[in-house]
């Protein structure tokens, strides 16, 4: 096991330099000055020069022709290239929208917003999702596995932003005062149950057919057979057989949590990292842009990681070597 | 497997509370008790119901500090925390050199040499804001000092430092003032955080003593009292500069963190976390200021003058939420939990009549409408050193004539603005005298009988592409409407047989592509900067070609040598025919398709009083009240 982790942790080590070497030459082959997003056009060219140099983008890209060659010499490292992976790996970056801020300090302070939302969400939505699928898959082929068939359906087929016009629109009739912002830190919970309403068609409909897939494998019919009630087949075996493609599908979205709601949060005013990304999109905020792609990254290779450990924790079938 | 069950039981339960232990609860009247003043033994002056006014804000602030202020929202907002020398009376209008007021000046500056010296004498008895760089006084609250002529010219001097970003209070004055451009050299050999750079002289920026100030300018500059009417040469106390900067984290010789403000004006940076909430109160320090007891025709009547001659600001607290979901805005503002709002573009027909008023529907929810004229003219720019485009007036006239832009406005904008009929907005001084310009209105036949001396202008070039106009391209930046807007043009070119292709790019890659002159039309606009005409002659002079403010690439002795000529003149009749001839140089020659004038729409409740939107100035927040009882009576916030 510690042989295959250690493994493993190099592989993730060169898939994350790999993310960093490709965006940093993603936002450098994009076309377009992005200093036009952070200089008034009123102030002519000079400005943008000078904004420039303060930001090193005059710096050559991957190597300092002064240095020489010499990799020991600290200018051989003056380039853009060196200060993107410093600035990604320390989170010491600096954005250029917040120039007084780094990072570090820019995720620390919104994190906690997306992570209120995301993770009661997550956690919520898991646990009904189970619930009901094992519900609905107990009942198989009655009025309620059928009703909550159609309901999953349903539920998929309405697209998110309904889910939140509509769940926002109606919080404004009853609790105006609950309906938007955190002034309140009960509001946090109106996203939370739009986020859980709106992703709970495709999680119960993805458990439903895990559970049954399961169900119909000969050991429960067995059980049966032998007559074991059903509830305990269905909670003490199938449950934890089932448990390998949902913590796989739940680990993987971790990664994500951290990242926020985009939608959510801009329509419910929660001042998390998911606004911040799209408005670093938008602004081409490149250090912002690419210290959380590093971020998600490196949050996603430890996630993978940790599955295929669980894996085996879950399945002693599952030997890691 | 139970105890799995339980455990994750337990584990959602605790997640899902998690939230309630670190997000921090706001309460109602959390502002009340607020200091508004100092009894003479220093004690605080407590208000027991603080009046707070509730709004939204979604735009990105981005300054705090004075002399790096270069949009509008920070503009708006740092218009409260700092004053300038001058600034412009609250009601009159339209926005002159007559309408300026002294804020921090005692009156007018004395202005001799021809122009060229501005000396100005101080009110001697203004405070900065409370700050521990001004140390701790016997009663434990921070100190103050007077405002001193010398503080300015620090201003003036941060203004050019190098090691500040260089904004638009840099570029508004970096030609004008005498040896500020070599000032700024100089600090580039400074370390950031030697700020002995600050104690090298400006030639041009002088305290004769405590009290008066002398700016002298390279060339004669009328203009000069509107850039002394910005906020941004507010002063600044060495103090602050040695305490707060000395000391900042990277170092930086900006002043962001909201402890390291310090200013004279009405309000103080209470809180801020960006894109969430911005919190100003009342300065228990600011200097005695009135509401004015004068107005307009009509002021009267819209009670503005019900507060005339009563000490400012009548409001404590103001509170700004992140609001950049229009619809989230839009119904925070119906449920009443905030005090004013735009008017989304989805509700815009059902709330504002034709004729552009409030429907009587919302009327009777004790809603008001203002409208405002803002100081912008859009356009459709011409790339003149582009081949088919520079070569052609006649096809560049031919496309103004054909363009529709009342429909533009009305399909693209609600209705919201005006055609432009000349370059000048039409609240600006001159915008009459030009007059409307030839092709700067629909009309197909001559937009037809051009086209076709396009035909001839071109073929002798050898520029036709067959017996037809080359394609043209346009350069737009990406946006909710840009494929309806370039539909709409195209639909307008087409009327006189011009193809039209579409080019969309981001804002930065479109900057970029028409400062190396690769475009050939393309989306523009300018907001003046101040209510005089010059601010918007000057980006049609060839000099401010290299400058990349004369983006259309625009050059015409005739035109050089009239704004050479009216750029240094005040404000006088021979001024105004040069104005006039510029103007209709513009109108003729077509560098750019005029579309419209902007016109804002802001609703507010009947408790939010005084309210007269200002096209140019800021900082009005002082001169708003709000009623507390008629809020309360109406079902609005506590």
């Amino acid at each position: 096991m510690g042989a295959y982790v250690f493994r493993r942790l190099i592989q993730a080590f060169f898939t994350v330099l790999g993310v960093m070497v490709l965006t940093f030459l993603l936002f450098n082959l994009i076309a377009g000055d992005v200093s036009a997003n952070y200089v008034n056009p009123k102030q002519g060219k000079q400005a943008k020069e000078l904004w420039r140099e303060k930001h090193g983008l005059n710096k050559p890209l991957f190597l300092n022709p002064e240095a020489g060659g010499a990799v020991w010499k600290e200018e051989f490292y003056n380039t853009q290239f060196w200060h993107h992976m410093k600035g990604c790996v320390t989170f010491s970056a600096h954005s250029y929208r917040y120039e007084d801020q780094t990072l570090l300090q820019i995720i620390a302070a919104k994190a906690k917003y997306s992570l209120a939302l995301t993770v009661p969400a997550m956690a919520v939505g898991w646990l009904l999702a189970l619930v009901i699928s094992s519900a609905v898959a107990y009942f198989r082929g009655t009025w309620l596995d059928r009703s909550g068939v159609f309901l999953t359906v349903l539920g998929m087929c309405i697209p998110y932003l309904a889910y939140m016009i509509l769940g926002q629109w109606v919080m404004f009739q009853i609790s105006p005062e609950h309906a938007w912002g955190l002034a309140d830190s009960m509001n946090i919970y109106v996203p939370v149950t739009i986020a859980v309403v709106a992703s709970l068609g495709f999680s119960v409909r993805f458990y439903r057919t895990i559970l049954l897939d399961e169900m119909n494998r000969d050991y429960v019919r067995t059980a049966r057979a032998k007559g074991v009630p059903l509830p305990t087949v269905l909670f003490k075996h199938v449950l934890k057989n089932c448990m390998l493609p949902i913590l796989t599908s739940l680990v993987l979205s971790i990664p994500f949590l951290i990242m926020g709601s985009l939608l959510l949060e801009q329509f419910f005013g929660v001042n998390g990292l998911g606004d911040l990304m799209l408005s670093s999109i938008n602004d081409r905020d490149v250090p912002i842009i690419t210290g959380l792609t590093f971020l998600t990254a490196v949050i996603y290779v430890i996630g993978l990681l940790i599955t295929d450990v669980l894996y085996a924790v879950f399945d002693p079938r599952i030997r890691l070597s | 497997m139970k105890w799995f069950y339980a455990i994750a039981i337990l584990l959602v339960g605790t997640l899902v509370a998690l939230p309630q232990f670190y997000l921090d609860d706001e309460e109602e009247g959390q502002y009340d008790g607020l200091t508004i003043g100092w009894n003479p033994d220093g004690s605080p002056i407590r208000k027991e119901k603080a009046v707070v006014l509730h709004d939204g804000w979604a735009s990105t602030i981005r300054s705090w500090d004075q002399v790096t202020c270069g949009d509008t929202t920070s503009a708006s907002i740092q218009a409260n925390l700092y004053e300038g020398l001058y600034g412009y009376h609250y009601l009159k209008r339209p926005p002159s050199e007559k309408t300026i007021v002294p804020l921090l000046a005692a009156e007018r500056p004395t202005i001799t040499n021809r122009g060229r010296v501005y000396t100005i004498k101080i009110k001697p008895d203004v405070k900065y804001s409370r700050n521990p760089c001004f140390g701790t006084e016997p009663g434990g609250r921070h100190g103050t000092r007077l405002v001193a002529a010398q503080d300015f010219v620090l201003t003036f001097k941060r203004c050019a430092d190098y090691h500040i970003r260089p904004s638009l209070p840099w570029s508004l004055i970096s030609a004008h003032i005498k040896g500020l451009q070599e000032y700024r050299k100089k600090t580039k050999r400074y370390k950031i955080r030697d700020f002995s750079r600050y104690d090298l002289p400006v030639e041009g920026i002088q305290a004769l003593n405590d009290h008066t100030l002398q700016i002298t300018l390279n060339d004669p500059f009328p203009q000069f009292i509107y850039v002394l009417a910005m906020h941004s040469y507010a002063p600044t106390p060495r103090e602050a500069v040695d305490y707060w900067l000395g000391r900042s984290k990277p170092p930086s010789a900006e002043f962001r963190g909201k402890e390291s403000l310090v200013g004279t004006g009405p309000y103080l940076l209470h809180e801020f976390r960006t894109k969430d909430k911005l919190v100003l109160i009342r300065n228990p320090d600011f200097r005695p200021d009135f509401y004015p007891t004068e107005g307009e025709p009509g002021d009267e009547e819209l009670g503005l003058l019900k507060d005339a001659g009563k000490r400012a600001p009548f409001i404590d607290v103001i509170s700004w939420r992140w609001m950049p979901q229009p619809y989230s805005a839009w119904m925070t503002f119906l449920a009443k939990r905030r005090d004013a709002a735009g008017v989304p573009r989805e509700t815009f027909e059902m709330v504002i009549t034709p004729g552009r008023d409030l429907t009587d529907r919302w009327r009777k929810r004790s809603i008001y409408l203002r409208k405002s004229w803002s100081p912008s003219v859009f356009w459709i720019a011409f790339n003149l050193e582009d081949e088919v485009i520079g070569n052609s007036k006649s096809l560049r006239q031919a496309l103004c004539a054909a363009y529709d832009v009342e429909n533009h406005i009305k399909v693209l904008y609600n209705g919201r603005g005006k055609r432009a009929v000349n370059m000048l907005p039409s609240t600006f001084p001159g915008h009459k005298e030009v007059g409307p310009g030839p092709y700067y209105r629909l009309d197909l036949e001559t937009a037809k009988r051009k086209i076709a001396d396009a035909k001839q202008e071109l073929g002798a070039k050898g520029l036709l592409d067959g017996d037809d106009i080359p394609q043209l391209t346009l350069d737009m930046a990406r946006g909710a409407r840009a494929a309806t807007f370039a539909e709409f043009v195209k639909q307008q070119f087409r009327k006189i047989g011009v193809r039209l292709k579409v080019n969309y790019s981001d804002w930065s890659t479109l900057q970029e592509r028409v400062t190396n002159k690769q475009t050939q039309l393309y989306t523009m606009g300018w907001h003046a900067d101040y209510p005089d005409g010059e601010n918007f002659f000057q980006l049609f002079w060839s000099e401010n070609i290299d400058k990349g403010t004369n983006d259309t690439n625009y050059s015409d002795a005739e035109y050089d040598a009239w704004y050479e000529a009216a750029r240094v003149m005040p404000d006088t009749p021979e001024r105004m025919a040069l104005y006039v001839k510029m103007g209709r140089k513009i109108n003729e020659d077509c560098p750019v398709l005029l579309l419209g004038e902007p016109l804002g729409f802001v609703l507010y409740y009947d408790w939010v009083q005084n309210v007269k939107s200002h096209p140019i100035g800021y900082g009005f927040a002082k001169y708003r009240r709000i009623d507390l009882d008629l809020r309360r009576k109406l079902g609005g916030r506590n």
